[in-house]
């Protein structure tokens, strides 16, 4: 009786351990590999939505800007400062949208003439092939350049002002979703260079 | 020669005659999930092959230390750990990959197909044949996912393994690689296998509902 | 009040799991032959995922995330629920003897319905953020989900039965074509945002 229940239970005991201390060492091999690469696609995306800087500091989160007294928009996850030779060149925000299958996240690079330099979308669940023709550079391009006092809105006419961007046809909820997040990155940018004056 | 012969049978065995996807029906939420591009099939594929080739061996070798009672429990452990050592070697070396398959990765643990192979061959038979099979029927299963894969890629994308077949000139049939066209690929190709394989022989119908789909636990009370 | 109805909603019909995320097929294609299967399905499935939910969240956010072992969160789920499933098994039999003869059959299948392990992964995804309450209720909103998905398909199963069909397409094809129409309407779902 006690063997029937007993021996089972220690077979299973010592399977367990067994599988477990193999999955850590395969984790000490694999972690730190998975953070350098981790690190490198986010040096390798700062640098290409705002090139130039040779230095990019830590993210900066939400909490932190808050705490620091700026108001950044709900979407805003991180910041980043880049800078050459100590100066500060620009800064590059993360941000988060909701759009029409999940979150968008980007990231937005503005440099201190207050000019957008690149975006990137890192990750996103829009519908292949309609939504996710946002990944296009044709999009995309319209809001490179000056940022426009009024930020951007999304028109589905002919353009009027400055900041109107041509709807992606077919996928209004994204068109808005970006220019929503991009339009809040650069608000804050906005706020930070005011305080640096 | 007979030993040799045997492999072959069970290497064969799983591509062809008992195609986990398309004959036997198992693993269809990977199967119909992550085929929205044929690249992302063959990911999934070989990744599965991994851990069934792992588990096999692993599951044969301990087969006769393990009491009856806590079979069960021991194999889906074996499996568990096959398949988090998996997604951690792919989020450190396919992290765009591991991105695109995402929550299918760490489910391939209760893909039907893994345990069900550990219980009908692994716990009955040696570590070699064992990890013949596993091989057999990770092929198979990648097979499968490549051609719904490609079928889904090129109509619904116009690609195919990323190059461009369209030349733009029309706008390929987005539903195909929206879940709408996952079930309706699936359905016309097994359909396809019935016919072909009824041509051959009247074989048993593949896929029939009673048997098979049931997930794991039905699969063993009919096998 | 607003966050959980947003939950209830997107996992109902926004995402849902089996239509949207082709989560748990297995039982949606093995046991949807006849409405009164699916119902006693549904239920066990409602049933076990809301458990689960909040004891894989527990796990998770007690056992694992203090001590920096998130990478053991496949393993450790997949036995919680085992475990879990086992252990409703035994509760029921004993205490509620009806409930378990109508759930009893189907609660062994349960384990292995990839329904349940996703929903406890998607739960831990920081991305999403989940409260422990919030958890609890996708797990049981991605359950009712599944039900309305299974439901919805039995009855045209119900109704493939009698139909004129080709040989090749008889069983498993004709079921996976109905199960594309049906997928079609929840994909216009897809759009909804709220706010």
């Amino acid at each position: 009786m006690l063997k029937e229940i007993v021996k089972p239970a220690i077979t299973l005991f010592l399977i367990c351990a067994i599988i477990t201390g193999a999955l850590a060492v395969v984790n000490g091999i694999t972690k730190p590999i998975i953070e350098e690469s981790q690190k490198a696609a986010l040096q390798e995306s700062l640098s290409v939505v705002l090139p130039g800087a040779d230095e990019y500091s830590e993210a900066v989160d939400r909490e932190a800007l808050i705490s620091q007294g700026y108001e950044p928009g709900e979407r805003v996850r991180n910041l980043y400062t880049a800078s050459v030779g100590g100066d500060t060149f620009g800064y590059v925000v993360e941000v988060a949208s909701r759009g029409y299958g999940g979150n968008i996240v980007m990231l937005v690079g503005i440099d201190s003439s207050l000019s957008i330099t690149g975006t990137a979308i890192m990750s996103h669940n829009e519908t292949p092939g309609l939504g996710s023709k946002a990944d296009d550079d044709e999009y995309m391009k319209q809001y490179l350049g000056e940022i426009p006092e009024t930020l951007y809105r999304v028109v589905k006419t002919e353009k009027s002002q400055d900041g109107d961007i041509e709807v992606l046809s077919g996928a209004t909820v994204t068109s808005r979703a970006i220019s929503n997040a991009i339009s809040e990155a650069a608000q804050l940018v906005r706020n930070l260079m005011k305080e640096g004056e | 020669m007979a030993v040799k012969s045997k492999a072959l049978t069970v290497l064969a065995n799983g591509f062809l005659k008992e195609n986990p996807t398309l004959r036997l029906l198992l693993g269809m939420c990977p199967s119909l999930a992550v085929t929205t591009l044929a690249k992302n099939g063959i990911g999934m594929g070989i990744a599965a092959t991994v851990v069934l080739i792992g588990s096999n061996v692993v599951i044969s070798l301990i087969r006769k230390i393990v009491p009856d009672k806590v079979r069960i429990p021991v194999f889906i452990t074996v499996i568990a750990g096959f398949v988090t050592i998996v997604k951690m070697l792919m989020e450190a070396y396919f992290p765009d990959l591991n991105k695109q398959l995402g929550i299918f990765i760490p489910l391939i643990v209760v893909n039907c197909i893994i345990l069900a192979r550990a219980e009908m061959f692994a716990s009955k038979n040696g570590p070699l044949l064992s990890a013949l099979d596993g091989l057999g029927m990770g092929i198979g299963f990648t097979a499968a996912l490549f051609v719904i894969g490609s079928v889904r890629e090129i109509l619904g994308a116009g690609t195919w393994m990323g190059i461009t077949l369209t030349a733009d000139l029309f706008d390929p049939a987005t539903i195909m690689i929206l879940p709408p066209g996952g079930f309706l690929v699936m359905g016309c190709l097994i359909a396809l296998v019935n016919k072909l394989s009824r041509r051959k022989k009247k074989a048993s119908i593949a896929g029939d509902p009673e048997k098979c789909a049931m997930g794991c636990p039905g699969c063993e009370k009919a096998s | 009040m607003k966050e959980l109805f947003v939950i209830l909603i997107g996992a109902m019909f926004i995402e849902n799991f089996v239509l949207s995320k082709f989560l748990g097929i297995c039982p949606f294609l093995g046991v949807s032959q006849k409405t009164s299967t699916a119902l006693g399905m549904s239920g066990a499935v409602v049933f076990v995922m809301t458990l689960s939910s909040a004891a894989t969240y527990l796990v998770n956010d007690l056992l694992l995330k203090p001590n920096d072992l998130e990478y053991l969160q496949t393993i450790a789920f997949i036995l919680v629920i085992a475990a879990l499933v086992q252990f409703v098994e035994i509760v029921l039999k004993k205490l509620v003897p009806p409930l378990y003869k109508a759930l009893g059959i189907y609660l062994p299948l349960i384990t292995t319905n990839c329904a349940v392990l996703g929903s406890a992964l998607i739960n831990v995804d920081p991305e999403r953020n989940y409260s422990l309450l919030e958890a609890i209720f996708f797990g049981f909103s991605a359950g009712l989900g599944f039900t309305i998905a299974l439901i919805l398909f039995s009855g045209i199963r119900e109704r493939l039965e009698t139909s004129d069909i080709p040989e090749s397409f008889k069983g498993m094809p004709i079921a996976l074509i109905a199960a594309s129409l049906v997928s079609v309407a929840f994909v216009g779902f897809a759009g909804l945002v709220i706010q």
